[in-house]
């Protein structure tokens, strides 16, 4: 099957294709903040580059975040109007899984990261195995002293992927001293090919398609909704 | 020529399929302001995340509705400012991609210039020259249109659209949100008599403030309540409205005698006022003045005027990029030359 990736969940977009296990092209590109709805035209330019016609697709996998919620609700509107268009189905996967993938098969655990407000981090724990990577803890949302200590429990190294803050990154590492390692360059970004194959692989196990239910891993409500709640309950409790 | 239309610049997710720019073939609106009325103003990230639910399901019901077949389109059209750009980008990243798949053109649509086509839509025998009064929630504008796609900004407000301050008006009177439609009810039950105090700074000019007179409410309501004595809420409302109205008709009738220009144009969602609506079509009447008003579905925000803009965007200028960035505040371009001072 051929099938497309891509992820704009963080400051990085990723388009990637791939046909059955081989990979046919992988771009990470750099976009200008805010800015991931160039994506289409990327996507245009790459497919022209490598010969391939947009209508062989068969399949549109997109990263549903954590993230940019901006940056991932672009990625699913581009995946949608793809799947749509092409008549094809559309499968969504977490963007952190992915970018867990991009750690070394022998990594005993992987934490994949992703920004979000100051102080906080989105973080998921993958542990490598020959299917892939296994789910540890799923997705959510940590302050920075929190993952420290949870981390510190599990006494086993820990390799960091993904584009965080650099006083982050390093608060991280005094915590865990030796244990913490860091992925490097495009190991940090989520490698769109690794999106399509992820995406496959819950096609075939789900033949589910998407098009009009896949939804952005936001993790957080609005926060006016927030605001409006906690007004409410004020309410109910002085009444 | 069939073109897609998509509109995601506020609170309302919009697809439709028009015709050689005139005729509408369908026009789905999904309106969110039900999720935003218990905020009293439109959120914008709620936005954003309710049109990216809808959007899908919402095109394969117009093309549905259509009776089109995906691969039938020729042209996919989209807002591209100004708006909420959490929204904006939602509906322009879909059409973008859809345009890759079906491969055929898109076009980025200011939405300001859409409100006008909603007119095309309407009455196929209009042609321009035109004089266009666009009033809505977010913008008053008054443009001169001497042929399609060309325009010469007259007049814009300097604070306050007039829709916005409908709204502010009507919280400040209690009535719900949003406030126009309200305002306008209850102002069919008042006398317009109250004196508002405030000064037309504007006037012999064609550019809008609505922000003293709605300042000259908030005073009248205060010093009454300070009394104790009751607000006569509907003939505030009714005082307000024929001010506004006043206001709007003044810079439209004398713009249309100065540019000689014998057909004029509404838009926007405050066109489907009431009084407005009356006023102006007197006043055309007595002068000899051609007025053309959208039916109401298509004063307010829909996808139908986005893709008649587009068709006749495309006709003139061809496709936009696929790089094309969602602009928040685009503004109405080419401005008339000398009138970039009056731009706020
Ligand atoms: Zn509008």
């Amino acid at each position: 099957m051929r099938v497309l990736g891509i992820d704009t969940s963080a400051q990085s977009g990723a388009v990637g294709m791939i046909e059955g296990t081989q990979v046919v092209f992988t771009e990470q590109i750099t976009i200008r903040p805010g800015g991931s709805e160039q994506l289409p035209a990327l996507l245009a330019e790459t497919l022209a580059r490598t010969g391939r016609d947009i209508k062989e697709l068969e399949l549109i996998a997109v990263g549903i975040g954590p993230g940019s919620y901006t940056g991932v609700r672009v990625g699913l509107a581009i995946a949608k109007g793809l799947a749509f268009g092409l008549g094809v189905p559309l499968v969504g996967v977490p963007s952190l899984r992915a970018l867990a993938l991009n750690g070394p098969a022998d990594a005993r655990l992987i934490c994949a990261l992703a920004r979000s407000r100051k102080g906080e981090v989105y973080a998921g724990l993958y542990r490598p195995g020959p299917e892939g990577v296994a789910e540890v803890v799923p997705p959510a949302i940590w302050t920075v002293p929190e993952l420290t200590a949870a981390l510190q429990e599990k006494d086993e190294p820990v390799l960091f992927l993904g584009e965080v803050l650099a006083e982050d990154a390093a608060e991280l590492a005094a915590a865990l001293k030796e244990r913490a390692s860091f992925g490097h360059g495009a190991e940090n970004v989520v490698d769109g090919a690794r999106v399509a194959r992820l995406g496959l692989a819950h096609w075939l196990a789900t033949k589910e398609n998407q098009l009009d239910t896949v939804l952005p891993l936001y993790l957080r409500r609005t926060e006016a909704e927030v605001r409006w709640e906690e007004r409410c309950c004020r309410a109910d409790v002085s009444s | 020529m069939l073109c897609l239309g998509v509109e995601t610049s506020c609170d309302e997710t919009a697809v439709a399929v028009v015709e050689d720019g005139r005729r509408i073939r369908s026009s789905l609106i999904w309106s969110q302001i039900e999720k935003h009325q218990k905020f009293g103003g439109v959120v914008p990230e709620l936005a954003a995340r309710c049109h990216l639910e809808v959007i899908s399901r919402l095109t394969a019901d117009a093309l549905e509705e259509a009776g089109v077949a995906p691969g039938a389109l020729n042209l996919v059209a989209a807002t591209y400012g100004p708006g909420l750009i959490g929204g904006l980008l939602v509906g322009l990243s879909m059409a973008k991609a859809l345009s890759l798949a079906w491969q055929v053109p898109f076009v980025g649509v200011n939405h300001v210039e859409g409100h006008i086509y909603a007119n095309f839509l309407a009455h196929p025998e209009l042609e321009p020259p035109l004089l266009c009064l666009t009033v809505s929630g977010g913008h008053t504008q008054l443009v001169l249109m001497p042929e399609h796609g060309r325009y010469e900004l007259l007049g814009q407000t300097r604070d306050d659209a007039a829709g916005e301050a409908f709204d502010k008006v009507a919280r400040v009177l209690g009535l719900g949100y949003p406030g126009g439609p309200h305002l306008d009810r209850l102002a069919q039950t008042g006398q317009p008599g109250l004196t508002l105090v405030h000064h037309d700074a504007l006037a012999g000019t064609y550019d809008f403030s609505f922000s003293g007179l709605k300042t000259a409410v908030v005073n009248l309501v205060h010093n009454l309540k300070q009394k104790g004595e009751p607000i006569p809420v509907a003939d505030v409302a009714a005082s307000f409205q024929r001010q506004v109205v006043s206001i709007l008709l003044d810079r439209a009738f004398r713009a249309l005698a100065a540019t000689k220009v014998k057909t004029l144009v509404l838009s926007g969602g405050v066109a489907a006022n009431s009084e407005l609506r009356a006023r102006f079509a007197a006043e055309a009447k007595a002068r000899g003045v051609k007025l053309y008003c959208p039916p109401l579905p298509l004063c307010t925000d829909n996808a139908a005027m986005i893709a008649a803009c587009g068709y006749f965007q495309w006709l003139r200028e061809g496709a936009s990029s696929l790089a094309l960035a969602a602009v928040p505040r685009l503004r109405f371009e080419p401005p008339l030359a000398g009138t970039e001072e009056n731009t706020p």
